[in-house]
């Protein structure tokens, strides 16, 4: 991924971020993300950024956990050590549900978190991926990945400065 | 706050959305179709009650506790969205004060309740209660002339309260003055209050002083979850429809059916909590006098539907969902709603049947023409008295603060 090259345009002001959006959209030229220090709305629909799929790995999760947690108690309770409690039942289904339940959640969130890390690139250590510091204080930057000879980098840069960047860069390697 | 006020004024002024002044037309035909409805649903009563009493004061109990209930709901949501300057529901909040609109008819149709005390109610024989220890003690409570007192209280408190809570939303029509808001919380605050403590005992007295020995102090929770998920359900539909007839064109859009999707994904999966929370305790004690409740409905042919009641009302809405696509579609969250205000239905039925049928001698469930004929003449009555109270006021609440924020949901 290192040899990607990307440009940056950097604003101060979010309203003309949008319009840059909007101008490069309207070219045509795809966006490779934006960062913004406050959420902006309507800019998710202007990026047509696709839905994350992370809900369905929660969802497989939580029921590998559902199934992990019936079949343990009931084989705890049932095959390995059968305990007569209160005269009920060694399979006492109604029981196990709330134990059910909670495991459900605890593989469905460890899971998620997990895949997360995964998908992301994420491991304890790791260094910062931003494109620019400023983000992390005040800056709106919007970067566009230079793929090979497809976009004109003169045209991205023009249309940065028509909607007031105040800074226009080149970074190499980011994710 | 008062110049804040200002500023969302001018603010709607300035992003006018959708027609302000539309009004719901309520056609001479469609007044015709539920009139027609309501004469078959007094049709069936009396044809049922001619044959079996205890089963036409059943349906009678049961369709009079969730249209009381759904109209209550309307006013606990009013309420709700005031107390915690919530904006989801304020472009439709009129849809909910049309809801209430029935709550004084329910003296009338309580009053008939009067009649069937007899047929459904165990406490109200006193040569019954002579020979057993247990209701002398609660006779204090359960007698006949309290039991219509505490009812007639009831249905006046929140006739009352919901008069307040929307006649001070139409002032601020015509008066836009922020103090009006601030009244409305106040009395939101006072509405929720009284709401708990009446709905619950609403629900002991009507609900399951059926099964005069059996008690669960859940109830009321248990009552209300179902409440809750009925009224989003039903103003879920009430949108659809509406917007299907061309009404609030511009206004309601998928992220308002996503917010109440999310809402009934939720409130469902809390009924269906309350459920366990009171089968679990009930199950794990085993004190004879408490489980009865639950070995009535799961014997009989009663068991199916009681399986039935969690299946329509938590599992299939929770998998049908439980996706963001799902949510957006009002194809599948209308199908939804309709899923769960049949379960309601049934939920209720549940509670209150089981018990009287085994009172009256006769074991099996029976569901038929008069169960749907009678919940088809109440209702008929619940939508010719919301849709006149709808027709009479614009559909859209004009100087209300939350209105621009309403209107511009993002999800």
């Amino acid at each position: 991924m290192s040899n990607k090259n990307f440009l940056l345009g950097i604003f101060e002001d979010e309203e003309h971020l949008v319009n840059a959006s909007k101008e490069l959209k309207d070219k045509k030229i795809p966006i490779f993300d934006v960062y913004t220090p406050f959420p902006l709305h309507g800019l998710d629909d202007l990026l047509d950024i696709k839905r994350s799929r992370l809900p369905y790995i929660t969802f497989i999760g939580g029921i590998i956990g559902l199934s992990v947690g019936l079949w343990f108690q009931i084989w705890t309770s049932k095959v390995s050590w059968p305990l007569n409690v209160g005269g009920k039942p060694f399979n006492s289904f109604t029981a196990f549900i709330p134990v059910a339940f909670e495991i459900t959640v605890l593989f469905g969130a460890l899971i998620t978190v997990a895949a997360f890390f995964f998908r992301t690139r994420l491991f304890p250590g790791k260094a910062g991926d931003i494109p620019d510091i400023k983000i992390t204080e005040d800056a709106f930057v919007l970067a566009v990945e230079l793929k090979s000879s497809a976009i004109d980098p003169d045209l991205v840069s023009s249309i940065f400065s028509t909607h007031k960047a105040k800074e226009i860069k080149t970074k190499r390697g980011m994710k | 706050m008062l110049t804040f006020y200002k500023k969302l004024l001018e603010k709607n002024k300035r992003f006018e959305v959708g027609n302000i002044t539309e009004k719901f037309n309520f056609k001479i035909k469609t007044k015709r179709l539920l009139v027609t409805g309501c004469l078959v649903g007094i049709f069936c009563f009396v044809w049922s009650f001619l044959d079996s009493p205890e089963r036409a004061w059943i349906n009678y109990l049961v369709d009079f506790f969730y249209f009381m209930s759904l109209a209550l709901g309307g006013g606990f949501i009013l309420a709700l969205t005031a107390v915690t300057s919530a904006a989801w529901a304020t472009p439709y909040k009129r849809l909910l004060e049309a809801l209430t609109k029935f709550l004084p008819y329910g003296l009338i149709l309580g009053a008939g309740l009067f009649f069937g005390i007899h047929t459904l109610y165990e406490w109200s024989h006193p040569e019954l209660v002579a020979k057993d220890e247990i209701l002398q003690g609660k006779s204090i409570y359960l007698n006949v002339g309290f039991f219509m007192a505490r009812m007639a209280f009831f249905i006046l408190v929140w006739w009352g309260l919901t008069k307040i809570l929307t006649s001070l939303s139409l002032k601020q029509d015509k008066n836009p003055e922020f103090s009006l808001s601030a009244k409305m919380t106040k009395w939101g605050a006072i509405f929720l209050i009284v709401f708990a403590f009446t709905y619950s005992f609403a629900s002991f007295d009507w609900l399951m002083s059926v099964r005069p020995h059996w008690f669960s102090t859940i109830y009321g929770i248990y009552t209300f979850s179902g409440l809750f998920v009925n009224v989003l359900a039903v103003v879920t539909l009430m949108l659809i429809w509406m917007q299907g007839k061309g009404y609030y064109k511009d206004v309601i859009n998928e992220n308002h059916y996503h917010d109440l999707g999310k809402l009934i994904f939720g409130f469902s999966s809390f009924w269906a909590y309350i459920w366990i929370s009171q089968y679990l305790l009930i199950w794990y004690a085993n004190i004879p006098e408490e489980t009865g409740y639950f070995l009535q409905r799961e014997i009989h042919g009663w068991d199916w539907l009681f399986f039935f009641n969690l299946g329509i009302n938590w599992l299939i809405p929770f998998f049908a969902l439980m996706t963001r696509k799902a949510k957006r579609s009002t194809f599948i969250l209308g199908r939804v709603c309709i899923l769960l205000i049949i379960g309601r239905w049934l939920d209720i039925y549940l509670m209150v049947a089981p018990d009287v049928y085994h009172h009256a001698g006769v074991t099996n469930p029976q569901i038929g023409i008069p169960e749907i004929g009678i919940a088809i003449g109440l209702a008929s009555f619940f939508i010719l008295v919301v849709g006149r109270a709808l027709s009479k006021t614009p559909l859209m609440p004009k100087n209300d603060a939350f209105l621009q924020e309403g209107l511009n949901l993002h999800q």
